[in-house]
């Protein structure tokens, strides 16, 4: 079993820790004591739903929080915003062109943080064309900083550059500039030629140091006299809150809520929390957290004529096809207040492009939802976005893998070596008499692969009553590969699956797997563990527990739904704490 | 001027007791008397393409081969032909320099990019570990602990690492698979460093600030880079600082030295010999420029190391999993290399794109061979290891063994070159602690955690060893 099926385990893990726990209770230093008001930090949780699958164990530690580099769109957001638009998105992305973007990580793009040359160099780079293109005009220095006293020739006086730092410098940093930093800017400021040079070198700086550049949460209260374990401060959970559900720099009402001090409790991050969701970046979130979480990367490339019929596969579908998916999940979760279950049996779509209404068989109303086919489509699992392949073969299994891996958080290992059979992993050979699901059941039938693909064929079949464009199939269409029609057969979409709680499900197609699914914990428990570790860029351990209770219940109980999940997320008692590995080990 | 190795080489040796006043090539001498040379500058690069390959097509067939105590190996210039049907016909003046290995191997399976600078075998393509007996340290990769060793630069370089990938947008594989043949490790995991495709930041990134250098800009950005390293060091000394966070602000400091370093230099004036023209195509081309496109990467590469930019570099002529359809070349099928890998395995096809692989490493190892050092007569290649490697034995089966491994230079004389071996069951790692020793590492700098060796089969003899017989 791989490290997914070693981390799904820890609920097994955590029955046990239970026991260690309650055996060394009383040498246990909860770290909730030391908190101001009395209240228990960690109060634990008794969970609502029966089938919820996690326990909270009240005064366990959070999570270790490996540090942050701000990913890319983070960076040309938090550029954007701290310039008030002063800069334009397009001449941003121009500048930052030379720093890689995240195209590689093992989950989501926030846990890469390790810099190359390249993003040092491009930082520079970004930051000194950022700074010249406000220095090059007076107004809009003066607008994109916020201090109206700089001098016409971009000077600053002895109150001015006050001024300057303990605004302008504080946004770049996210709290308020320390008096050893305003020392090395003054330094810095001085020792160019020009006034100009001054307050441009202490631009590039700024937007050049740890600070700008990573979530560093340094500065909190050490918990119970320890030193590993912190209560951030709150300009630390403002940038926490803000670049999770907006994906940039706090606004000025998070920063003054911060400088007042008023921000880490659980009503006011509650407040603030929906304050953001409410915004368009937090429905951008929404989008980059189903590409990231589903592995969305289709590439509309040429099909043969005669599979895609008169269907035109572009580039445009493609993003339709995104923009649909998007849309469906922001309208299910904002405006329905809908549940993960909605999310997974939902007919509700919002589309206009009319190559994606062939696809569905249904033609889509704008932002007034159609349902699509009865029989056909049951929420994001059949959406053409999630199913498309960027092939003509439906790819089943990448298909069941991917179900496994990402909707069941199902640990999968590669397929072992087969020194002695050199055609073992090949694909089944074509066939014009057999179909997809037949030539993969008989090469996989065998001793030696049955043990995984009893967990990937099921799905991977199911799904085969969806072709590579995603359109829904009762019979498959058998093309040679001159893309010649030469058979036509019967879609056998029926099978069972064992899932993790040991559950058999027994299904005749795919949106009967989906529902049998829904009705399990399985796939909600594997949804805001996907959540936890999006918000945070790491995996979830076991100290998530509590965290991941409530989120499975709000998840999953009508009229709360996805939006309060998140919700529970960002309320939670570790959101506000950062636990410090000390290990030499590494 | 194109330098002739053979032709010098022979010329040198015909000369007899007159050469005996002129300085031997390193190249030409054994590893102890090599080793006493001044230290010359060597440089490892790593040419790698992902899919697997054909060991049957791209091993030598013909040439005489004798037993040795780890399997059989055989002279390359023994025969006149091809080295083999993917090592084609441009390798052929290339054969006095090459050493081809067969019969390394790993744990493990899958499209595994940790493998080929790590000995990562355990991992499977998604990074995750393969085995569940809980005992993976994760390693960094070999062209890393390089980058970072004293033995390498002795004072900061320019460009401490280049890492390029001359390949086209998009064609990778569904989600978010690793993509690179470099990594770091902080903690348990392994972090990929990231590789550039667009020409024109590499490009800006070895040569754009040297053709016109901005003074007083220039002074600036020193002055602010100076202050930035200074928070970034005491940054690293913040006691609240996780251990595992600390790699990934060390790196950040390696970096921001180097971005000093290059200030340096470009403030006492560079010598403009060796920048190369401004690249003229960008990254987002049509499959039928990727010739073009890939030249364009080598010529960037070639010019770095013969400007004495960097010592270390890889550059990916594919993805880990790639999914481009190579159309231009001959007996193109309409889809891609990768679908092509697992429908044929072994195909015309197939054979055309590996053998265009090879050709590019080929052009790569010609641009190098060229005099270095007047005095001795060594080539940038001599000075060098050109490494060209895989993730995978056979691309159809995924496997970790039987790796394709094609060595170029002799790292300043202390590679035996001219070599086909055909080993039995040889640690793979065995070849990346022979490329350490050869950069001039000492065991300390690449064993972890007090075990002896480097990667996967560490602690265990004689895993700590080099490849005994390529060592000269």
């Amino acid at each position: 079993m791989g490290f997914w099926g070693r981390f799904m385990n820890f609920r097994l893990v955590l029955f046990l820790s239970i026991i260690a726990v309650l055996v060394s209770f009383q040498n246990c230093s909860p770290f909730v004591s030391s908190l101001e008001g009395g209240s228990s930090f960690f109060s634990g949780y008794q969970a609502r739903l029966a089938n919820n699958p996690y326990t909270c164990l009240p005064n366990t530690d959070p999570e270790v929080q490996p540090l942050r580099r701000l990913t890319k769109q983070e960076y040309l957001n938090t550029l954007y915003d701290l310039f008030q638009g002063e800069v334009s998105v397009e001449q941003i992305r121009s500048f930052a062109e030379e720093i890689p973007g995240e195209e590689i990580s093992t989950s989501f793009k926030n846990f890469s943080n390790i810099p190359s040359l390249s993003h040092i160099n491009g930082y520079l780079k970004t930051a000194e064309q950022m700074t010249a293109v406000i220095l090059a005009d007076n107004l809009k220095l003066k607008r994109a900083t916020g201090v109206a006293c700089i001098g016409s020739d971009n000077s600053l006086s002895a109150p001015c550059f006050e001024t300057f730092a303990n605004t302008f410098l504080k946004r770049v940093l996210r709290r308020p500039i320390l008096s050893s930093e305003k020392a090395k800017m003054l330094f810095l400021y001085n020792s160019m030629e020009t006034p100009e040079a001054g307050l441009s070198a202490m631009i590039t700086y700024s937007l050049v140091s740890p600070s700008f550049l990573y979530l560093l949460e340094l500065e909190g209260k050490d918990l119970d006299g320890r030193q590993d374990l912190l209560l951030i401060n709150d300009y630390e959970l403002a940038s926490r809150l803000s670049y999770f559900l907006t994906a940039s720099m706090p606004d000025r009402e998070l920063l003054a809520l911060a400088e007042q001090g008023s921000l880490n409790n659980p009503e006011e991050i509650s407040k603030q929390s929906k304050r953001l969701l409410a915004s368009a970046r937090a429905k951008e979130m929404m989008g980059d957290f189903l590409a990231q979480w589903l592995q969305i990367d289709p590439s509309a490339s040429a099909y043969t004529p005669a599979f895609r019929g008169d269907i035109v596969t572009n580039s445009a579908l493609q993003q339709n096809a995104s923009r649909e998916l998007n849309d469906f999940v922001v309208q299910t979760v904002w405006t329905d207040g809908g549940t993960f279950k909605d999310l997974l049996l939902s007919r509700k779509a919002y589309f206009t492009d009319s190559e994606l209404g062939k696809i569905y068989g249904v033609q889509g109303n704008g932002t007034k939802a159609v349902l699509l086919p009865e029989g056909e489509r049951l929420g994001i699992l059949t959406r053409a976005q999630y199913l498309m392949t960027g092939s003509d073969d439906s790819r089943p299994m990448h298909r069941g893998a991917g179900f496994q891996r990402n909707i069941l958080c199902y640990g999968l290992n590669q397929p072992p070596p087969f020194p002695d059979d050199p055609t073992a992993l090949m694909p089944p050979a074509f066939d014009p008499n057999l179909t997809t699901r037949e030539r993969f059941h008989e090469k996989t039938n065998k001793s030696a692969c049955i043990g995984c693909h009893v967990k990937i064929n099921p799905p991977a079949f199911a799904f085969e009553h969806f072709d590579s464009l995603g359109r829904f199939r009762n019979v498959e269409r058998i093309l040679n590969k001159d893309g010649q029609l030469v058979n036509t057969l019967p879609i056998e979409g029926s099978d069972q699956l064992t899932i993790e709680s040991g559950e058999q499900l027994q299904f005749q197609n795919p949106l009967e797997l989906i529902q049998k699914i829904s009705g399990t914990p399985v796939p909600s428990a594997c949804f805001v563990e996907k959540w936890v570790s999006y918000a945070n860029g790491r995996l979830p351990g076991i100290n998530d527990s509590c965290t991941l209770s409530k989120m499975y219940d709000s998840a999953n109980i009508p009229g709360e739904g996805v939006m309060h999940m998140i919700l529970k997320l960002t309320t939670a008692e570790t959101f506000r704490a950062r636990k410090i590995n000390r290990s030499e080990e590494i | 001027m194109k330098y002739s190795s053979i032709t010098r080489r022979y010329f040198l040796q015909g000369l007899g007791g007159a050469t005996l006043s002129l300085p031997l090539l390193p190249s030409l001498l054994p590893r102890a008397q090599a080793a006493q040379l001044p230290n010359q500058d060597i440089r490892f690069i790593t040419a790698w393409h992902g899919n697997g390959n054909i060991p049957s097509r791209f091993f030598p067939n013909n040439i005489p081969m004798q037993n040795f105590s780890g399997g059989t190996k055989g002279t390359l210039t023994a025969v006149n032909t091809p080295v083999s049907e993917i090592l084609s016909t441009q390798f052929n003046n290339l054969k006095s320099k090459m050493i081809v290995i067969s019969g390394l191997r790993l744990q493990g399976h899958g499209h595994n990019p940790a493998v080929t600078l790590g000995g990562h075998g355990r991992l499977d393509e998604y990074g995750f570990d393969q085995f569940t007996d809980n005992s993976f340290l994760p390693f960094p990769s070999i062209d890393q602990i390089m980058a970072k060793s004293s033995a390498v630069y002795p004072t900061a370089p320019f460009v401490r690492s280049l890492h390029l990938k001359a390949v086209r947008a998009g064609n990778r594989f569904v989600g978010d698979r690793p993509d690179s043949v470099s990594y770091t490790a902080s903690g348990n995991n392994l972090i990929q460093i990231p590789h550039e495709r667009d020409p024109m930041i590499i490009f800006n990134l070895l040569f754009g600030t040297a053709l016109n250098v901005d003074t007083a800009k220039t002074q600036k950005n020193k002055k602010v880079m100076d202050l930035v390293l200074e928070d970034y060091k005491s940054l690293l000394g913040n006691r609240r600082l996780s251990t595992q966070d600390k790699p990934v602000i060390e790196e950040h400091i390696n970096h921001v030295d180097e971005m000093n370093e290059r200030m340096v230099q470009l403030l006492q004036g560079r010598d403009p010999k060796n920048i190369p023209k401004t690249p003229n195509l960008t990254m987002d081309i049509p499959i039928t420029q990727l010739s073009e496109f890939m030249s364009i990467h080598i010529d960037l590469l070639a010019a770095a190391i013969k400007s004495n930019q960097t010592k270390i570099a890889t550059i990916m002529l594919s993805r880990v999993t790639d999914l481009d359809t190579y159309s231009f070349l001959p007996n193109a099928q309409n889809h891609s290399f990768h679908a092509e890998t697992h429908a044929a395995g072994d195909s015309p096809y197939l054979v055309s794109i590996y053998r265009y692989f090879a050709s590019k490493v080929a052009e790569l190892a010609t641009k190098l061979d060229v005099i270095e050092n007047s005095t001795t007569g060594s080539t940038y290649l001599d000075n060098s290891i050109l490494y060209f490697g895989n993730c995978m034995g056979v691309g159809i089966s995924h496997t970790l063994y039987d790796f394709p491994v094609v060595i170029l230079g002799s790292g300043g004389g202390f590679l035996k070159t001219n070599q086909f071996l055909r080993y039995s069951q040889t640690r793979y790692n065995q070849l990346l602690v022979t490329f350490l020793q050869a950069l001039g590492l000492k065991q300390s700098e690449y064993q972890f955690n007090n075990q002896i060796g480097y990667g996967e089969y560490q602690g265990a003899s004689p895993s700590n060893s080099p490849l005994a017989d390529i060592v000269a």
